[in-house]
C-alpha cells in the first residue's frame, strides 16, 4: 500500500485536478438543464409545455445542487493554500453569484409549491437561474486569464458570458428534445435547439482562441471534438435518436469544461498559483481519495434509480 | 498579524447572521426525516391511518425547507473560504476528510428525499418506510460531520504547527477530539428536541381552534398527535439534559475560559457558586441568584472543587461576558421543555380534562418557538465564547478573515434577501398547512 501511494504521489496533484473538473462538468450539465429551463419558461415563444418543466425540476432539482457542493468542496479541500489568494480576487463574483441562487431558491420555491403557477416566480426563477452560472463563470476567466472581474470586460469573459447563455439553452433544449417527445411545440424547440448549437460550437471557437499560451494542437483537437459531437447531437435529435442526441450534446459541453481544463494545467489561476504548489498534504488526499468511490458507490445507484422511477412515470415515456 | 478591522467586524456579523438563518432549516432538516421515519413507522406497523397520514403531512415541509435549508448550507460552504481564508488555508489540511464524507451524506439526502417524495404512491408502506432510513441517516450523519469540524475549532488536537504549517496529521485524532462527542450529542439531541416541540406546538394551535375543538374526529386526532409528541419532547428532553451537564463538564476542564465567562466566574473560587440570571458589571453579577458550591459540583461532581475564574487568565482571551446571558436563556429553556410535557402527561394519565385545558396548551403552543430560540443560544454561547480565537489557542479570527473590503458591502445584502427567502418559505408552508388534517384517506394528503 505505501508503495502504491509513494508511485501515485507525483500525479496526486493532477487526479485532484481532475476529480474537480469531473464535478464541475457533472454539475454544469445538470444544471444547465435547470437553468436553461427557467429561460424556457419565460420564453415569449412556446417551445416545451409549462408541466413537463415543472414535472422535471420538482422534485429531482436538489440532486444538481449537490455537485455544485462537490465542486467547491473538492476545491477547496485539495487546494486549500490557494484559498488566500483566489478568495480576495473572487469575493465578489461569488457573493453576486450566491445572491442569484437565493433569488432562483425563492423562485423555485415559489414556482414548484405555491399553490398555483405565477409568472412572477417564473421570472425571479430565470432571473436567479442566469445571474447564478454568469457570476460563477467569472471563476471560469480567473482561472484562465488570472484576471478577476465583476462586470466582463475583456473579450474572453464577454465571450465565457455569452457562451454560457447559450450553453444552458442548447443543454436544456437538447434534454426536453429527449424527454418531451409529445411535445407540442417541438418542431420550434428542434429550430432553436439547431440555431444554439451552432451557436454553442462558433463559441467554443472564439473562446478557446481568446485563451493566453495554450497549445495549438489541444485547442484544434478541442474545436473538432466539439464541432463532431454538436453534429451528432443535431443530426440524431433529427432522426429521432433523442438520448443519443442529449448524451451528445452534454459531451460537447464536457469536452470543452475538461479540454480547457486540460489545456490550462497545472494552473489553477493562470500566472499565479499551480495546482502543485496549492495542493493539501499527500496523507489527508489519500484518505479523501478512498472516501470518493465508496460515496460513489452509496449515492450514484440510488440516483440513478430514482432518475429511472421518475422517466417511467412521465406520460410520454 | 492582519490589521483588517472593518472587514472582520463585517466579516462576523455576516457569519453570525448566516449561521444563525442557516440552523434554523439546518436543524429541521435532520429533525423532521427522523420524525416523518417515526410516524411512518408507527403508521405501518400498527396499522394506524392517522400516524401514516401525519407522516405524509410532513413530508411537504420536508421538501420545501430542504430548499431553504440547501441554499443557506451552499451559502455557509462558500462564506467558510471567502471570510475566513487564512483559516480554511490550515482548517482544510486537517478537517477536509469530514467535509469530503458530509458532502456525500448530502447527496445521500437529497437522492433519498427525492425518493421518499415522489414514491408515496409508488411502493408497498413497508418498502417506502424503508426509504425514509438512509434519508433520516443522511442527515444524521451530514450534522454529525460539520459538528466534528467545528469541535476542531473548539478542541484542535493530532496534529504539530510548525512554522505556520500543519504536520504530524493523524486525521481521526484531528476528527475525535476531546470535544467531538459532547457537542454531537448535545446538538443533535437538541435538534430532534426542537423539531418534536415545534410539531407539538402545531398541533397544539389547531386544538386552539374552536371550530377543531367541534370537530370529534379532528379533536381526537390533534390530541393523539400533541401526546405523542409531547412523550417524545420528554424523553429527549431528559437526554438533551444529560447532554449538557457532560458537555458543561467537558468545557470546564478542556475549555476553562469559556466557562468562566460563560457562569460569570470573575475569581478563582472552591466551593464555586452557581449564578442563575444577574446582570454583569464592572466585573461582578449583581442580582444573580446564587446557590453556593452548586457550580463546583456542576463541573467537577465534587462541592469544594476548584473552578478557575477569568482572572487566572489574559484578559486578552476573555471572550465577551455576554454569554453569560445565552446560558442562562437556554438552560431556563432547556427546563422548560422538560417541565412542560412532563406536567401536561401527568394530568393526560391523571385528569385528562386539564391537561386540554386552554392553559395547557398554551404551555405547550410555545415550546416550538422558545426551542429554536435555546439553539440559537447555544450556538452563540459556543461560537462566541470561542473568541477571539477561531481555532482555540492556534488562530484568531483577526487573523483569519479576508484583507476583501468587499465583505462591507455585501453584509448589508445578504439580511434583505435571507428576509424575503424567510417569508417566501413561511408563507408557502402557512398557505399550505392552514387547513387542518384531510382525515378520509392517507392518500388524499399531500
Amino acid at each position: 500500500m505505501n508503495t502504491f501511494i509513494t508511485m501515485l504521489t507525483p500525479y496526486m496533484p493532477m487526479i485532484a485536478y481532475g476529480l474537480v473538473i469531473l464535478f464541475v462538468c457533472l454539475y454544469a450539465t445538470l444544471s444547465s438543464i435547470e437553468f436553461g429551463s427557467s429561460l424556457l419558461l419565460i420564453s415569449p415563444t412556446p417551445l416545451v409545455d409549462v408541466g413537463t418543466v415543472r414535472r422535471y425540476l420538482n422534485p429531482i432539482w436538489e440532486s444538481t445542487n449537490v455537485f455544485l457542493v462537490f465542486a467547491l468542496v473538492g476545491t477547496v479541500m485539495f487546494f486549500p493554500t490557494a484559498l488566500p489568494v483566489t478568495s480576495v480576487a473572487l469575493l465578489p463574483t461569488m457573493m453576486t453569484a450566491l445572491i442569484f441562487f437565493a433569488v432562483r431558491a425563492i423562485g423555485i420555491l415559489g414556482l414548484m409549491y405555491y399553490g398555483s403557477v405565477s409568472r412572477w416566480f417564473a421570472y425571479l426563477f430565470a432571473v436567479g437561474s442566469l445571474g447564478a452560472p454568469l457570476f460563477l463563470s467569472n471563476i471560469y476567466t480567473y482561472v484562465l486569464s488570472g484576471v478577476s472581474l465583476l462586470i466582463p470586460t475583456t473579450a474572453l469573459a464577454v465571450s465565457l458570458w455569452i457562451l454560457v447563455v447559450v450553453t444552458v439553452l442548447f443543454i436544456a433544449q437538447g434534454f426536453f428534445v429527449y424527454f418531451a417527445p409529445a411535445n407540442p411545440h417541438r418542431q420550434a424547440l428542434r429550430a432553436s435547439y439547431v440555431m444554439s448549437g451552432m451557436m454553442f460550437v462558433f463559441l467554443v471557437f472564439v473562446l478557446i482562441h481568446l485563451i493566453p499560451d495554450v497549445s495549438s494542437f489541444g485547442v484544434w483537437c478541442v474545436r473538432i471534438s466539439v464541432l463532431c459531437l454538436v453534429l451528432v447531437a443535431l443530426t440524431s435529435a433529427e432522426y429521432n435518436w433523442r438520448l443519443v442526441s442529449f448524451l451528445a450534446a452534454s459531451g460537447a459541453l464536457i469536452v470543452v469544461i475538461a479540454g480547457i481544463a486540460a489545456l490550462r494545467y497545472p494552473f489553477l489561476v493562470y500566472g499565479y498559483i499551480t495546482a502543485p504548489a496549492a495542493f493539501t498534504s499527500v496523507l489527508m488526499f489519500t484518505y479523501m481519495l478512498f472516501v470518493v468511490p465508496i460515496g460513489l458507490l452509496i449515492t450514484v445507484p440510488p440516483l440513478v434509480w430514482f432518475y429511472s422511477m421518475y422517466a417511467r412515470a412521465l406520460p410520454e415515456s | 498579524m492582519h490589521t483588517v478591522v472593518p472587514q472582520l467586524m463585517a466579516a462576523r456579523a455576516f457569519m453570525g447572521m448566516a449561521l444563525g438563518f442557516h440552523i434554523v432549516f439546518a436543524l429541521l432538516g435532520v429533525g423532521l426525516p427522523f420524525m416523518v421515519s417515526f410516524f411512518e413507522f408507527l403508521g405501518v406497523y400498527r396499522h394506524d391511518d392517522d400516524y401514516r397520514r401525519t407522516a405524509r403531512r410532513m413530508t411537504f415541509a420536508m421538501s420545501v425547507l430542504f430548499v431553504t435549508g440547501a441554499l443557506s448550507g451552499t451559502v455557509m460552504s462558500f462564506l467558510f473560504s471567502l471570510l475566513w481564508p487564512h483559516f480554511a488555508a490550515l482548517a482544510n489540511t486537517l478537517v477536509g476528510l469530514p467535509f469530503v464524507m458530509e458532502g456525500f451524506a448530502f447527496m445521500v439526502e437529497a437522492v433519498f428525499l427525492g425518493i421518499y417524495v415522489y414514491s408515496w404512491d409508488r411502493l408497498s408502506p413497508w418498502k417506502h418506510w424503508l426509504c425514509s432510513i438512509p434519508l433520516a441517516l443522511g442527515s444524521f450523519t451530514s450534522a454529525f460531520l460539520i459538528t466534528i469540524v467545528n469541535s476542531f475549532m473548539n478542541d484542535p488536537q493530532g496534529f504539530q504547527l510548525i512554522n505556520g504549517v500543519a504536520t504530524n496529521i493523524q486525521p481521526f485524532a484531528v476528527m475525535f477530539n476531546h470535544a467531538t462527542w459532547y457537542e454531537v450529542s448535545h446538538s443533535i439531541l437538541a435538534y430532534y428536541l426542537t423539531t418534536a416541540a415545534g410539531l407539538a406546538t402545531l398541533s397544539a394551535i389547531f386544538l386552539l381552534r374552536p371550530s377543531i375543538r367541534r370537530d370529534h374526529a379532528r379533536s381526537r386526532y390533534y390530541k393523539k398527535i400533541t401526546v405523542t409528541m409531547a412523550g417524545m419532547m420528554l424523553v429527549l428532553a431528559t437526554l438533551v439534559v444529560l447532554a449538557g451537564d457532560l458537555s458543561g463538564k467537558y468545557i470546564a476542564q478542556y475549555e476553562p475560559i469559556k466557562f468562566a465567562a460563560s457562569e460569570s466566574m470573575f475569581q478563582t473560587t472552591a466551593d464555586a457558586p452557581l449564578k442563575l440570571g444577574g446582570f454583569i458589571n464592572n466585573d461582578q453579577v449583581h442580582y444573580a441568584i446564587s446557590i453556593p458550591g452548586v457550580l463546583s459540583w456542576l463541573a467537577f461532581d465534587d462541592t469544594h472543587a476548584v473552578v478557575r475564574g477569568l482572572e487566572a487568565f489574559d484578559p486578552s482571551e476573555w471572550p465577551p461576558l455576554f454569554i453569560h446571558y445565552f446560558l442562562d436563556i437556554m438552560v431556563l429553556i432547556g427546563f422548560y421543555l422538560f417541565l412542560i410535557p412532563l406536567v401536561f402527561l401527568l394530568l393526560y394519565m391523571f385528569k385528562r380534562s386539564y391537561a386540554f385545558s386552554h392553559a395547557m396548551i398554551l404551555w405547550l403552543v410555545w415550546s416550538g418557538p422558545l426551542a429554536f430560540v435555546s439553539v440559537e443560544m447555544g450556538w452563540m454561547l459556543t461560537e462566541i465564547g470561542r473568541q477571539p480565537y477561531i481555532i482555540r489557542g492556534i488562530m484568531t479570527t483577526a487573523q483569519a478573515v479576508t484583507e476583501s473590503q468587499a465583505v462591507i458591502t455585501f453584509v448589508w445584502i445578504f439580511p434583505v434577501i435571507y428576509a424575503v427567502l424567510f417569508l417566501v418559505t413561511v408563507g408557502i408552508l402557512y398557505q399550505h398547512y392552514r387547513k387542518p388534517m384531510d382525515l378520509v384517506s392517507v392518500e388524499h394528503e399531500v
